[in-house]
């Protein structure tokens, strides 16, 4: 399973470049597109969604060229857009076996058992005759889940699906997509790094419409091994201290004096003591492509 | 706060384009249209003033029933912007209050709502001075006029429309239900247009019904000249409206809560709170394999339950249920109060059931049609889920379909109304007939393929634009525009505008419902329908191609990548498909055209009639006054072919010359419908032919000398029936054909009469022979189709074995032959000749009719009527036989024919053909107590043998009097004595509310002396009303042994034929001098009386009363051009405990006060309480009670 993303451009009418010449192949297991509001995520899902044409580039799914052949990705699709609405006064279960049937599922008693699963995966079984438009924003979201679902897809693509979810709720909604790629290419937008960490085989960074960085977290954190310094200094020192170093995140703490971090190849002073990277440090390397 | 979101409103509305657009568009249509129609109008007696108060008044009203549709982008949009903007999660938490918020809102939009109205007037004031105007058809600016109508009518009906759009549209937060705010208001104006006038001016939302309550008896004259009437009722009307405005908009002010976020019922919806949570923890996240079937087949299927699901939405929400439910009333009160006839209620047949409602439910229809298809094509885009429908694999016809069959299910359930209401209607009068399989035809495959063609329409043009507000309002003018193209065509001079083949779905001939017999049923308009529509089914085929070519899925960011996804898809198998069924509507709108214009079509339009009329003017107007021969006898032989629709007529006609003088010039006019053979038998020589107006000229080789006789044998068939034209007279059951197929001698009496039409041939303003009773030359014509006279007849017909045929004369013979029935026909002495000839499948009835035998012919299922068509026809006959002298025949017959060839009956010599209509009278078996339209019409057909076949008038103006004004005189009279006192007063009133209302639509009333003959106002209502007053002031055995003098003088004489001149002087010789002024007032001028009972005192054995009483004369167009002095007698009635005296007053003056001497004390007085003089307003004749 695989899915290539071949040279994609598109620059709206207002002279946003979206993406710009992005490259990029994935392979089944979860993958991770870090980028932060604007980077032209929302942009690539919707493409690879066949939502939307690219100016330039192709998409090729499985070795097929799906500008050609929009139905046969739109089959294995399991999409979940970063915002959506439903039609009003119109119940959760009616909703799904509307989609089911929408996703060819024509069968009727196999679309009740289906939605009944997808309910219960989601824990929407209880309000499945309310309607959804009168749903919390975590619950909409699991009904979103539940209609990727229904036609137990091979490539799923949510988009930014963690937002609005409490913690607890995040943490099962993220176990829910690990569970399905194992074997499917999962891809998935954020830009909470967090979500990235434990989940995803893989993961690349787009900023600027551009990818930035491409590789699997492991990787990414074993080439920052001994490149990440910190340092506890005052907020007055802090402009300082981005002027001559590579700072990539500051934290404050509650007596107004700063953590930074920085990246270095060797320790930039005595003062500065080692840290284990993280992903957020990966994230803020390569957003902008100073430092690599 | 008010002020700030007020002044930010304006500011918005004047940075919008969508006001200046609207403005300046008000503003040319109104301006172009007032310069238009003021140079267009032409001066002469009916001239109309365009922007009289009256004209604007109409015309201001007509412009804003179309504004309405603008007012949901204004009033609805000025609200609804703030939620689609999402920018009211903000504004709402701003610090002000919903008070200042609403009110600041609604007065914004509503104030640039009245500013684009003023457009209006602008537009027409300015109009009225353009260069070129006929100062004659315009007034002088007067503010008031305009301030009245705006005050009065527009801004208080947009006021309420704009409350009710700018409530619903704020509580829904669905701009496009602000059109169902119009569509109930359109409903609820036409179900009171349907409710007694008294009840309809106060409860009417538009005021219009007040309005026209007090000025439906206003003439030309009046229309021309006074300023509009402010009745009290209309003051009631305007007050009551604003209230429930003002009270709606303070009920909603008071319900709406700025936070409300969703409209979702909280109750329905409440979620418990371990709910909130959230996925489980659970072993496996399994999912079963979906079986993914995306064959054709199941797509079809998936197409059929979605579309389901869609019709579901839409017939589950509360607007639909609310339109449904007013628009079955509607349909429901149509149905009950069918158009009746002559104020006699028609049976309810499937028919009249699915006729009736067409036209206001056809329009609303359409409406319906197009807001649902837009609010189901933008349903994924304005719930914000489109990006899980789109991204489905389904293709894009799978999404159209399902919405095209959704909108067919819809329509099936409003076409449903009709079926459901028309039954129950059925039901409740007792009508038992029920058609179901009419119904189910007519609404679900005719009317259905009419709405699905709409559909396919609806469906391009709202997926072609992102904004449906356009789409819909494009989509509204399109019929509207489809309508207008003939007139556009007439006003461009672009002559190919009318051609039907760009007539958009649309049928020629056939705008509301189907004509429908009980004899041949559709007739021939069925073929003729589909083949239209199958031309226009490819049409919408075509636009359901093109909406997948535009249909939006894809999310587009400019014009060009739209215009790049359209191209791709173009490039595949959509492009082919398109591009053939486009060759196919290509090759089938040839088609129409050929089978139009190509294949063998005897239809006029009305231009080329009207150049037909010009023509024989110029042409043969100065032979007008050559004497021609006179028809004497005929023998003709007719075979007509009912499955084919053919006819074939032959034979010989013979003439005479009647004059001294010799005639050796024969002008021959032959029917344009038909195929026409002469044979000129006496020798001569055709000297020209002209084949446009189907005139030949002979020159006798001999002349005709005094009583010499011409022969002209005749050979006539119908031209070939084709596709689209019928070109025949026969039809496959109840074929009706008159003598207008056998040719004329003499110039036809077919000349353009109106001013306009006139002025753009080039004919002078005078008729070309004013047909007066004065002139002498005339008097040799009868009456009776085109001066022909009395005859001998014989005929000989042919018909289908399985019907039976008539003609005039007795029955000499009939057999059947080579599966061909055969009919001999043969006049037992001259019989006055108005031939025709009959033949279908009847049952027969024979009835007792004094000492000879009256049959009636019907179809099967008309059978309740029979009873009181005999009865009539015997009434009649003692009537006339005891006052005049016996009947002519021996036998008669009655013959029933098609509604959809007429809804009249006449008599063609021994033969009374009379319509389908009179057959589907409902009556009252039981009580039979009322008015009876049946027995009525066979009194009034069989008083003609008397009153125009005995006494033949002259052709000339006036001529009516003496036939059908002395035929409604003794019904009315034969009725009366039948049905009592009662129903005859009822009858006279109504008759004069007939009088009143077509006078005031007329602009040439004459006195009924010199009525024209088209002038059935005059000669059969108004005559009818002043024979019987006369009789009823001098007697009726003084008056008919009058006319019994004047019937015996004129038996069967003439030349010369007499005129109402004479008549007239013999109704004055019979009448006392005190009473002479009747004879000027009802018959030599137009006179009406306007009187009123003031006051009534009541004294021991006295009353004293207060009567004021006008009485005026007018011209033709209604203005009052004297009062003569009074010396007139009136009735007064006085009643005590129900029971009535009748006593006779002489008035003298304007104001009199007059005593009449009672032993007892009334307790009502009604003035003219037998409803003898033309008194307008009777509600102030009456006192007490």
């Amino acid at each position: 399973m695989q899915l290539l993303v071949d040279n994609l451009s598109k620059t709206y009418p207002n002279g946003t470049r979206a993406l710009d010449h992005v490259n990029i192949e994935i392979k089944a297991g979860m993958f991770g597109l870090l980028g932060p509001n604007g980077a032209g995520k929302s942009t690539l899902m919707r493409t690879i969604a066949t939502l939307q044409d690219p100016d330039r580039g192709r998409i090729v799914f499985n070795g097929q060229d799906i500008s050609k052949d929009k139905i046969c990705l739109r089959k294995v699709l399991g999409y979940l857009p970063q915002e959506f609405g439903v039609y009003p006064r119109m119940s959760a279960e009616r909703l799904l076996d509307y989609l089911a049937q929408l996703k060819g599922v024509s069968s009727r008693k196999e679309r009740s058992k289906l939605i009944d699963r997808c309910l219960e995966i989601t824990n929407l079984s209880e309000v499945r005759k309310k309607s959804v438009s009168g749903y919390s924003g975590g619950m909409k979201q699991r009904f979103g889940i539940a209609q990727l679902l229904l036609n137990s897809p091979s490539l799923i693509i949510v988009d930014e699906p963690t937002a609005g979810l409490d913690p607890k709720e995040r943490v099962r909604f993220l176990n829910i997509l690990r569970e399905i790629g194992r074997e499917n290419i999962v891809i998935f937008s954020t830009h909470i790094v967090e979500d990235i960490k434990d989940l995803c085989t893989d993961m690349a960074i787009l900023s600027e419409g551009q990818i930035k960085y491409h590789c699997r977290p492991a990787d990414a954190l074993a080439e920052l091994h001994a490149k990440v310094y910190t340092l506890r200094i005052s907020e007055e020192e802090l402009p300082l201290y981005e002027k001559n170093h590579q700072v990539l995140s500051s934290h404050y703490n509650s007596d107004h004096s700063v953590h930074i971090r920085v990246f270095s190849t060797q320790r930039p002073s005595p003062a500065f003591q080692t840290v284990n990277p993280t992903l957020e440090d990966v994230y803020f390397t390569h957003l902008n492509d100073r430092y690599v | 706060m008010f002020k700030v979101i007020f002044l930010g409103e304006l500011t918005y509305w004047k940075r919008n384009p969508l006001t200046y657009v609207y403005g300046i568009l008000l503003f040319s249509i109104t301006l172009l249209a007032m310069w238009g129609m003021a140079v267009d109008e032409v001066s002469g007696p009916n001239l109309t003033v365009q922007n009289a108060p009256h004209r604007l008044n109409y015309l201001a009203n007509y412009m804003n029933q179309l504004l309405i549709f603008i007012l949901p982008s204004i009033i609805g949009a000025s609200i609804y912007r703030d939620y689609s903007s999402g920018i009211y999660h903000i504004t709402y938490s701003y610090p002000f209050s919903r008070h200042d918020y609403l009110f600041a809102k609604f007065c914004s939009a509503f104030l640039i709502a009245i500013l684009i109205v003023l457009m209006m007037a602008a537009g027409f004031s300015l109009g009225a001075f353009m260069p070129g105007v006929n100062p004659e058809a315009v007034r002088s600016f007067e503010i008031k006029t305009y301030l009245t109508t705006y005050l009065l009518q527009i801004i208080p009906n947009l006021f309420l429309i704009s409350v009710l759009i700018f409530a619903l549209v704020a509580h829904t937060r669905n701009i496009y239900l602000g059109f169902v705010a119009i569509i109930l208001v359109i409903i609820f104006h036409s179900i009171v247009g349907y409710l007694p006038e008294s009840v309809a001016s106060f409860i009417d939302p538009s005021g219009a019904s007040a309005l026209r309550k007090t000025t439906k008896y206003w003439t030309l004259s009046d229309r021309n000249n006074m300023d509009l009437p402010v009745s009290q009722e209309f003051i009631i009307n305007r007050i009551l409206w604003t209230l429930v405005a003002l009270i709606s908009g303070t009920v909603f002010v008071v319900k709406f809560r700025l936070g409300q976020f969703t409209r979702e019922r909280k109750s329905r919806n409440k979620i418990s709170p371990e709910n909130v949570f959230a996925i489980p923890e659970v072993s496996s996240y399994h999912i079963p394999n979906a079986n993914i079937s995306l064959d054709f087949k199941s797509r079809v299927k998936t197409i059929w339950r979605l579309s389901t699901f869609d019709f579901l939405s839409i017939i589950s929400s509360w607007p639909f249920i609310l339109i449904i439910t007013a628009g079955f009333i509607l349909v429901f009160i149509q149905q009950r109060g069918m158009a009746p006839q002559h104020g006699v209620p028609i049976l309810p047949t499937t028919s009249e059931m699915l006729r009736i409602p067409m036209f206001i439910f056809s329009a609303a229809f359409n409406l319906l049609t197009f807001l649902y298809t837009g609010i189901l094509l933008f349903r994924d885009d304005n719930s914000r889920m489109q990006e899980l429908t789109y991204s489905t694999p389904q293709p894009n016809w799978v999404f159209l379909f399902t919405r095209f069959i959704a909108i067919l299910k819809m329509q099936l359930v409003i076409l449903t109304v009709i079926l459901v209401s028309g039954l129950i209607v059925q039901t409740v009068q007792g009508y038992y007939r029920y058609e179901l399989s009419h119904y189910l035809f007519e609404l679900y495959i005719i009317h259905l393929l009419h709405f699905m063609i709409w559909a396919c329409v609806a469906l391009f043009v709202h997926s072609l634009f992102s904004n449906m507000y356009v789409s819909f309002i494009l989509l509204l003018l399109i019929p509207v525009g489809v309508l207008l193209l003939p007139a556009v065509g007439d006003t461009l001079g672009l002559n190919f505008l009318k051609e039907h083949f760009l007539h958009f779905n649309h049928v020629p001939g056939l705008y509301v419902g189907f004509d429908y017999s009980h004899f041949n049923q559709y007739g021939t308009a069925l073929p003729v329908y589909f083949f239209y529509k199958l031309y226009w089914s490819l049409g919408g085929a075509v636009f359901l191609l093109l909406a997948l070519l535009v249909w939006r899925r894809n999310f587009t960011f400019s014009f060009r990548e739209r215009w790049q996804i359209i191209k791709s898809r173009f490039r595949g198998k959509l492009g082919f498909a398109l591009s053939l069924s486009l060759l196919a509507l290509i090759f089938m709108g040839a088609n129409v055209y050929y089978q139009e214009h190509h294949v063998s079509n005897t239809f006029y339009t009305e231009a080329e009639e009207d150049y037909v009329y010009a023509q024989n003017e110029i042409r043969y107007g100065h032979l007008l006054d050559r004497p021609q021969p006179k028809l004497k006898k005929v023998v003709l032989y007719m075979d007509i072919y009912p499955t084919k629709r053919d006819y074939h007529l032959y034979g010989s006609l013979f003439y005479v010359n009647p004059f001294t003088q010799p005639i050796d010039t024969i002008l021959v006019g032959t029917s344009f419908k038909d195929d026409v053979q002469l044979k000129m038998i006496t020798p001569s020589n055709l000297l020209t032919s002209d084949d446009e107006l189907r005139y030949y000229t002979y020159i006798l080789k001999n002349p005709l000398q005094y009583h010499d006789t011409l022969r002209l044998d005749i050979d006539i068939k119908n031209h070939p029936n084709t596709l689209l034209h019928n070109n025949s007279r026969v039809l496959t059951n109840g074929t009706f054909i008159t003598n207008q197929i056998i040719p004329t001698l003499g110039v036809r009496q077919a000349f353009l009469t109106s001013q306009g039409k006139r002025k753009k041939y080039g004919l002078g303003e005078k008729e070309t022979r004013p047909l007066n009773p004065s002139d002498s030359t005339l008097l040799g014509d009868a009456f009776f189709a085109n001066n022909m006279g009395r005859i001998d007849y014989e005929t000989f017909i042919t018909t289908s074995s399985d019907q039976r045929a008539f003609s005039m004369g007795n029955l000499i013979n009939t057999r059947e032959e080579n599966g061909r029935n055969y009919f001999h026909y043969k006049s037992d002495g001259p019989i006055q000749n108005n031939i025709s000839w009959l033949s279908g499948t009847y049952l027969k009835k024979e009835g007792e009719f004094g000492n000879r035998t009256l049959f009636i012919y019907h179809h099967p299922w008309h059978t309740d009527n029979i009873p009181y068509l005999q009865e009539g026809a015997l009434a009649s006959l003692n009537y006339c036989e005891e006052w005049f002298s016996p009947l002519q025949h021996d036998t008669l017959r009655l013959i029933e024919f098609p509604i959809t060839v007429g809804t009249y009956a006449t008599i063609n010599g021994n033969l009374i053909p009379f319509s389908e209509s009179k057959m589907l009278c409902d009556i009252d078996h039981r009580k039979n107590d009322d008015y009876n339209h049946p027995f009525f019409v066979a009194a009034h057909e069989v008083a003609h043998y008397w009153w125009g076949h005995k006494v033949d008038p002259a052709n000339v103006y006036g001529g009516k009097l003496i036939s059908e004004s002395m035929a409604e005189y003794i019904s009315k009279r034969v009725i009366e004595s039948r049905f009592g006192k009662d129903v005859i007063r009822e009858n006279r009133k109504k008759e004069q509310i007939t009088y009143f209302e077509m006078r005031a639509k007329s602009h040439d009333e004459q006195p009924l002396t010199h009525a024209r003959l088209q002038q059935d106002y005059l000669n059969y209502v108004k005559g009818g009303l002043a024979i019987t007053t006369l009789s009823e002031y001098i007697g009726e055995e003084q008056l008919n042994n009058a006319l019994a003098g004047f019937e015996k003088a004129h038996r069967h004489k003439g030349p010369p034929y007499p005129t109402s001149l004479e008549f007239v002087d013999t109704l004055r010789s019979a009448t006392p001098d005190s009473l002479h002024y009747l004879i000027q007032d009802l018959f030599e001028t137009i006179t009406l009386y306007d009187i009123k009972l003031l006051d009534v005192i009541s004294n021991d054995n006295s009353i004293q009363m207060h009567i004021s009483c006008k009485k005026y004369r007018t011209d033709a167009i209604g203005t009052i051009t004297e009062e003569p002095p009074l010396a007139d007698y009136v009735r007064i009635g006085t009643y005590k405990d129900g029971k009535e005296e009748i006593h006779l007053l002489k008035v003298n003056s304007p104001e009199n006060k007059l005593t009449l001497n009672l032993d007892y004390q009334p307790d009502k007085v009604v003035i003219d309480p037998d409803i003898l003089l033309l008194d307008i307003n009777r509600d102030d004749n009456t006192w007490g009670e």
